[in-house]
C-alpha cells in the first residue's frame, strides 16, 4: 500500500506536466485574440498590436509554451492578461470567497442531508419517509439559477431578510450557501439512508435489540457511528467538488469566488489564469481520488493495488 | 463509490429469485412508483407535443404579449406572445431526448473506457483513470465553450458538450465491479480457453457492470436536463427559437417579477421531469443494487 | 527519492491554496463585514452596481466602460462630457483651436492639488500626454494621442499642443474619458502601481479594490469644484447578471444600477423608492451585411431587407419601447448628425418583395446572422428572423460567446465567413468621425477596424477624410451630412434602431447618471439625507 501510495503521488508530476500541455494547447485552439479583446470593442490595429506586444503574445506559441513551463517549475505563473497582476495573487484573492462558501454549504448539506436521510431510513417505507425522499430528491432536480433567483426575490427583495448578492456581510453567505447546499444534500440523504440501513441489518444491531436496548439509543450509539463512516467519504468528495467553484450559483450571487473567475478569464481569454486554475481543480481532484481510492481498497479487501 | 455485489452473503436472505425480488422491492416503495409515474407521463407529453400542441409552439403575436395565464393560455404567453404551454410540449421532445441521448453518448464512451482500464490493468489502467479524473477535473464550461466554438452552435453539440460531462463518472463507476470480476474465477476460466479481449470484456465484465449503469443512467438524465439548462444561463444552449426548457427558462428568467409565468412553468416542469428521473433512479438502485452509491 | 520530491510539491501547493484561502476568508468573511458596519454608521455610502468589474484604473490603458466609469470620479480631464455629451471644461477653464486644425491651447485652472498633494500644472499636463503618445509604452488608447506632434509648456498655467497634420476632431480625443490627468507623483511609480492606484484630482479619491467584489472610493474634500453634496464614500460592485443587479436595486441593497433591462422597466417603475432614469444613448444598432460576397453584393437585396424589417414592432418587443428606429447610420446625440430620412427607413413588405426580385432573388435565400448570446440580444435575433422570414429569407442565427464572436468577426475578409452580423456601435469620443469612420471607411475593414459589412465607397471615404481636415464645427457638419446621405443610400447595413439607456435610482439618490456613451458619471453622487 505505502508503494502504491508513493507511485502515484509521484506520478502527479508528469500528469501535471501533460494538463498543462494540454491546457495549453486546447486554450489556444478556441477561438479567441485576448490582445484585441483587451484593447477594446473599438481599438484599431496598431492599438490590438501594442496590447499583444506588451502580452508577449506576438511570440511563436511554443516559445510562449517554453517560458511558461520554465516560471512554473519554479512556482511563477506568470501575470494575468487582464489586470497585469500576479496569477498566484489572483487565484489566492478568489480562492477565499470560495472556500468560505464551500465551508457553510458544505455545513448545510451535512446538517439536512444527514436529517434526511436517518428519517427515511428509521422512518423507512412511511409517510415521513417519502416527503423527505421527495423532499432531497426535489433539491438536487432543480436548476441552480432558478433556484438561486426565485431565493433572492423571496427573502431579499419581498422579505428584506437577506442581502441580494456580493459579500459584503457575513449573511451574504445563506442565500448562495442553501443554493448550493440543496443539492449535495440529496446525495447526502441518499447516502446516509442507505448506509444507515446496511448498519441496521447488521448482526451486533440485532444483538443489542435483543438485549432490549431501546430503539433511540440503538440508532444513536450504535448505528450512526458505524454509518457515518462511508459518508465522512462523500462528503468530503462534495466539499472538494464544490471547492472547484461554482460557476452559477457564484454568477447568481455575484460571489467572487474561482468559478466567478474562471467566467472572467474565459470572457477575456486569460490564458494565464486559466491554465493556472485548471493546474489547481487537476491537483484537487488528483488528491481527491487518490483518497477514495486508498480508502477502496481499505474498505473491499477483494481490490488490490500492486 | 464502495459496491458490493449483489451476491454478497450478507444480503437480505429474502429475495431468492433475484429478478422477482427486484420487482417487489420496487413496487413496495411509492416514491418509486411516484417517479415511474411521473416519467411516464412526460414520455407520454412527449409523444403527444411531437403531434398535436394547443397552439403553434413559433407562432409570435405581437398582440398577445406576456399575458397572463387564462383560459386560452393556461400558462399564459411569453414575450413573443406564443403560448408557454404549447411551447413545453414541443420543447419536451428536445429536453428529454437530449438528456437521453447525452447520457447515452456518455455511458457508450464511459463504460467501454471503464471496462477497457480494468480489463488491461496495469500501466494502462493507472494512465486512464488519470486521464478519466482529468477530464473530470477539466472546467466543464471550458469543455462546452470549445465545443460549441468548433463544432458550432446546434442541438447536437450541446448533446456532445453535456455527454461529455458524464463520461468520467461512467468510466470510474463501471471499472470497480469490472476490477472486482477480473479477480474472479469464471474470468480467468474463460481466459484460460482462449477467449479474447473483447469477448472477455463484453461477455463477462460489462454484464457485472450493468446494474449500477443502468441506475447511473438513469439518475444521470436529471442532470443532463440541468447541465443542458446551466448552458443556456451562459449562453452555450440551443439556438433560438427552439423551445428547450432550460433555454426557456433562462430567457425568462429576467421577466421573473415582471410575468412570472415565464420562468416558474419551465422552472417547474424541468424541476418535475428531473424530480422523476431521480425518485425512479433511486427505486431501480434500491431494486437492483441496494448497496451501490453513486 | 522521486516520490518525495512528487509529495513535497503537492503538500506546498497544497498548504498555499489552503493558507491564501484561510487568509481570505478572514479578510472577507470577518473583517471585511466588521469594517463595513463601524463605517456604515458614521458615514453616508453610495452603493452602485454595474455589469462588470474594471479591468484597470489607468485611463490612458483602459477602453472599457466600467474601467472609465470609475476613472471618471477619480480624475479630471482638461475636458470632459456633460451628461448629454456635450464638452465642458474641467481642469481647462479655456481653449483655443486654430483654423487649420493643428494647433490646440488650453488655460488650464489654477490651486489644483492631485490627491497625494502634488500640484496640478501645464509640466503635468505635458507628462500625461507625452507618456500616452509614446508607442513605447503600448498602452491601449495611444492612437487617440498619435495624431501630436509636439506639447509646449507655454507658462505654468498654459499648455499648447501641435498636431502632425489637421485633425478637426481632437478636442473630443482630449474629452474622450481616456484623456485624464494622473498626479506626477504617482507616475513616476510605474505602470503596475498607476493601474492599481490611481490619483487623481476629481472629487473622489481611490480607497480600495478588491477584484470581483468592490471598489472603493472616498469623497475628496479639497475638490476644486466646491459647493458640491457627494456622498462620504462610494462603493462599486461588479454584478454580471441582470436579475440580480434589478434585485440588488430593489432589495435597497444598491442605490443606483445600470443597466436595467428594458423588460423590467415597468417592474422597477411600480416599486416603491425606485425610479428609472432614461436618457438617449448614442448607440445605433444594426446588422451588417458582407457587401462583397453574394446575396449582399447587390445593393437592392440590401435595401429591400431594410424594407423588411418592422422597427417600430422590434422597438415594441424587444426594447419595450425604450427605443426609435435610426432615421441616419448614427444617433442623433452624436456631435455631427444630421438627420437622412425622418421616422427612418419605411416599413414595406411589399416593395422589399420586388426589390428582391429585383436583385435576383424573387424566392429569397438563405443566410446566417452572426451575434452575441445575451439574452437580450439573441430576443433581437429572434425578431430579426421572424420578420425576415415574411419576406423569403430564412436567417439562421448562430450566437456566440462574446470572445469567439470577436475572434471570427475580426478575421480579415479571405478567411472572414460572416454574411450578416447584429452589432451595436457607439462612438466613444462623441464625434461624428468616431461614428461613421470604424464603420464605413474603405480603409476599416477587419482586422484594422469594424467594417463588418466591407463597405468601400470612394466618396464616402473621401468625405470623411475632409471631416478631419478642419476644426470649424459648420464645415464638418457639412461633410458628415452628406456621408450619412451617401451611406444611408448604399444600406451596407440595415438600420435598427438607437436606444435609451436605462438606469435604476433609489429616491434620495443625487446626480448619478448612466452617460449616453455607456459609461457612468458619479462625480455629483450624493444621498440627500432621509
Amino acid at each position: 500500500m505505502l508503494r502504491f501510495l508513493g507511485r502515484r503521488l509521484w506520478q502527479i508530476v508528469p500528469i501535471l506536466f501533460g494538463v498543462s500541455l494540454g491546457a495549453f494547447a486546447f486554450l489556444h485552439a478556441i477561438p479567441g485574440d485576448p490582445a484585441r479583446l483587451l484593447a477594446g470593442p473599438d481599438a484599431t490595429l496598431a492599438e490590438v498590436q501594442a496590447v499583444q506586444a506588451r502580452l508577449g503574445l506576438d511570440r511563436p506559441l511554443p516559445v510562449q509554451y517554453g517560458y511558461f513551463v520554465r516560471n512554473a517549475v519554479v512556482g511563477d505563473f506568470g501575470r494575468s492578461y487582464r489586470s497585469g497582476d500576479p496569477v498566484s495573487r489572483v487565484l489566492a484573492e478568489h480562492a477565499g470567497p470560495t472556500l468560505e462558501l464551500s465551508v457553510i454549504s458544505t455545513a448545510l448539506a451535512v446538517v439536512a442531508g444527514m436529517t434526511l436521510g436517518t428519517l427515511q431510513a428509521v422512518r423507512r417505507n412511511t409517510l415521513p419517509d417519502y416527503c423527505s425522499t421527495v423532499l432531497s430528491v426535489a433539491g438536487i432536480s432543480t436548476p441552480s439559477f432558478f433556484l438561486g433567483l426565485v431565493l433572492i426575490y423571496v427573502f431579499s427583495v419581498n422579505l428584506h431578510w437577506l442581502p441580494t448578492g456580493g459579500m459584503t456581510q457575513l449573511q451574504s453567505v445563506v442565500l448562495p450557501g442553501i443554493t448550493l447546499a440543496s443539492a449535495s444534500a440529496a446525495v447526502i440523504a441518499r447516502f446516509t439512508r442507505s448506509s444507515l440501513l446496511e448498519v441496521l441489518g447488521e448482526d451486533f444491531v440485532r444483538t443489542a435489540r435483543a438485549k432490549g436496548v431501546t430503539e433511540r439509543r440503538v440508532l444513536v450509539r450504535h448505528t450512526l457511528r458505524n454509518a457515518l463512516i462511508p459518508v465522512v467519504t462523500l462528503v468530503g468528495l462534495e466539499f472538494g467538488f464544490l471547492l472547484g467553484g461554482a460557476i452559477v450559483v457564484e454568477t447568481v450571487f455575484s460571489w467572487p469566488g474561482l468559478g466567478w473567475l474562471l467566467v472572467q478569464s474565459i470572457d477575456f481569454r486569460d490564458y494565464p489564469v486559466l491554465t493556472a486554475e485548471i493546474l489547481l481543480f487537476s491537483v484537487e481532484f488528483l488528491a481527491i481520488n487518490l483518497i477514495v481510492d486508498v480508502l477502496y481498497a481499505a474498505l473491499d479487501p477483494r481490490v488490490v493495488y500492486r | 463509490m464502495r459496491r458490493v455485489p449483489p451476491s454478497d452473503p450478507r444480503d437480505d436472505a429474502r429475495r431468492a429469485p433475484a429478478a422477482r425480488g427486484s420487482l417487489a422491492r420496487f413496487f413496495r416503495r411509492r416514491t418509486a412508483v411516484a417517479g415511474g409515474v411521473i416519467t411516464a407521463t412526460f414520455l407520454a407529453v412527449t409523444l403527444l407535443g411531437m403531434w398535436v400542441t394547443p397552439y403553434p409552439p413559433a407562432a409570435a403575436d405581437y398582440n398577445q404579449t406576456l399575458a397572463p395565464p387564462s383560459l386560452a393560455h393556461p400558462m399564459g404567453t411569453d414575450d413573443f406572445g406564443r403560448d408557454i404551454l404549447s411551447r413545453l410540449m414541443a420543447g419536451a421532445r428536445y429536453s428529454l431526448g437530449m438528456g437521453l441521448s447525452a447520457v447515452t453518448l456518455g455511458a457508450a464512451v464511459g463504460s467501454l473506457w471503464g471496462v477497457a482500464s480494468a480489463f488491461h490493468g496495469g500501466f494502462f489502467d493507472n494512465v486512464s483513470m488519470r486521464a478519466a479524473d482529468i477530464l473530470f477535473a477539466f472546467p466543464g464550461i471550458l469543455l462546452a465553450i470549445a465545443i460549441v466554438a468548433v463544432l458550432g452552435p446546434g442541438l447536437t453539440n450541446v448533446v456532445i458538450a453535456v455527454g461529455v460531462f458524464s463520461i468520467p463518472t461512467f468510466a470510474r463507476l463501471v471499472r470497480g465491479p469490472a476490477l472486482a470480476a477480473m479477480g474472479q474465477e469464471y474470468v480467468e476460466a474463460a481466459r484460460a480457453v482462449g477467449a479474447g479481449g473483447a469477448r472477455i470484456m463484453l461477455r463477462h465484465l460489462v454484464p457485472v457492470a450493468l446494474p449500477p449503469i443502468i441506475v447511473y443512467f438513469t439518475l444521470r438524465i436529471g442532470t443532463a436536463i440541468l447541465t443542458a439548462s446551466a448552458l443556456s444561463f451562459l449562453g452555450l444552449g440551443v439556438q433560438p427559437p427552439t423551445p428547450e426548457w432550460g433555454a426557456m427558462l433562462a430567457a425568462g428568467r429576467l421577466f421573473i417579477n415582471v410575468a412570472p409565468q415565464l420562468v416558474i412553468a419551465p422552472g417547474v416542469t424541468i424541476s418535475l421531469a428531473v424530480l422523476g428521473f431521480n425518485l425512479l433512479g433511486d427505486g431501480l438502485r434500491d431494486a437492483l443494487d441496494p448497496r451501490l452509491r453513486v | 527519492m522521486g516520490t518525495r520530491k512528487g509529495k513535497g510539491l503537492t503538500r506546498r501547493q497544497l498548504l498555499r491554496h489552503t493558507a491564501a484561502g484561510v487568509a481570505g476568508a478572514a479578510l472577507s468573511g470577518i473583517g471585511g463585514p466588521w469594517a463595513w458596519r463601524a463605517l456604515a454608521q458614521g458615514a453616508q455610502t453610495l452603493t452602485v452596481a454595474l455589469y462588470a468589474d474594471a479591468i484597470s484604473l489607468d485611463p490612458f490603458d483602459s477602453n472599457d466602460n466600467l474601467s472609465l466609469a470609475v476613472e471618471r470620479e477619480i480624475f479630471d480631464g482638461l475636458l470632459g462630457f456633460t451628461p448629454d455629451m456635450k464638452i465642458r471644461p474641467e481642469l481647462a477653464t479655456s481653449w483655443e483651436a486654430s483654423k487649420d486644425a493643428r494647433s490646440f491651447t488650453f488655460h488650464l485652472r489654477q490651486g489644483v492639488k492631485f490627491h497625494d498633494g502634488t500640484p496640478f500644472n501645464a509640466a503635468a499636463v505635458k507628462m500625461n500626454f507625452d507618456r500616452a503618445r509614446d508607442p513605447n509604452h503600448k498602452l491601449k488608447k495611444f492612437s487617440l494621442y498619435e495624431p501630436i506632434e509636439s506639447i509646449d509648456v507655454v507658462n505654468d498655467a498654459t499648455v499648447r499642443f501641435m498636431l502632425h497634420s489637421p485633425f478637426g476632431a481632437m478636442l473630443y480625443n482630449f474629452a474622450h474619458p481616456s484623456s485624464r490627468i494622473i498626479s506626477p507623483a504617482a507616475l513616476a511609480k510605474g505602470e503596475q502601481y498607476i493601474a492599481r492606484n490611481p490619483v487623481g484630482t476629481g472629487p473622489f479619491k481611490f480607497v480600495s479594490w478588491t477584484p470581483g467584489q468592490q471598489i472603493e472610493l472616498a469623497r475628496n474634500p479639497d475638490f476644486w469644484q466646491s459647493g458640491r453634496r457627494q456622498a462620504d464614500r462610494l462603493v462599486i460592485r461588479p454584478v454580471v447578471e441582470d436579475a440580480s443587479r434589478v434585485a440588488m436595486l430593489l432589495g435597497g441593497d444598491a442605490q443606483f444600477v445600470y443597466p436595467v433591462p428594458g423588460v423590467q422597466v415597468d417592474a422597477v417603475s411600480k416599486a416603491s423608492g425606485v425610479t428609472v432614469q432614461k436618457r438617449w444613448s448614442i448607440y445605433a444598432f444594426y446588422v451588417a451585411m458582407h457587401c462583397q460576397h453574394e446575396p449582399f453584393r447587390n445593393v437592392k437585396v440590401r435595401q429591400a431587407l431594410n424594407y423588411a424589417v418592422d422597427k417600430d414592432a422590434l422597438d415594441k418587443v424587444v426594447l419595450r419601447g425604450f427605443g426609435r428606429p435610426l432615421d441616419a447610420p448614427m444617433a442623433p446625440g452624436v456631435a455631427g448628425y444630421s438627420q437622412v430620412q425622418a421616422g427612418g427607413w419605411p416599413y414595406d413588405v411589399a416593395k422589399a418583395k420586388s426589390l428582391l426580385a429585383e436583385g435576383g432573388f424573387p424566392k429569397g435565400f438563405e443566410t446566417t446572422l452572426w451575434m452575441g448570446n445575451q439574452t437580450e440580444t439573441m430576443r433581437l435575433g429572434e425578431t430579426i428572423q421572424q420578420m425576415l422570414g415574411k419576406v423569403g429569407v430564412t436567417v439562421r442565427l448562430q450566437p456566440m460567446e462574446a470572445a469567439t464572436l470577436t475572434a471570427v468577426r475580426y478575421k480579415p475578409i479571405a478567411e472572414n465567413q460572416s454574411q450578416m452580423n447584429l452589432a451595436g456601435w457607439s462612438p466613444s469620443t462623441g464625434d461624428a468621425d468616431w461614428a461613421l469612420r470604424p464603420l464605413f471607411d474603405g480603409d476599416s475593414w477587419p482586422p484594422t477596424l469594424f467594417n463588418l459589412s466591407f463597405y468601400k465607397n470612394a466618396q464616402v471615404d473621401e468625405l470623411l477624410k475632409d471631416g478631419l481636415s478642419t476644426a470649424a464645427p459648420a464645415e464638418r457638419d457639412k461633410d458628415y451630412a452628406e456621408a450619412s446621405r451617401l451611406i444611408w443610400a448604399d444600406a451596407p447595413v440595415i438600420y435598427l434602431y438607437n436606444s435609451q439607456i436605462l438606469a435604476g435610482v433609489r429616491t434620495g439618490t443625487t446626480g448619478a447618471y448612466a452617460m449616453p456613451d455607456g459609461t457612468v458619471d458619479l462625480r455629483d453622487a450624493g444621498l440627500t439625507g432621509k
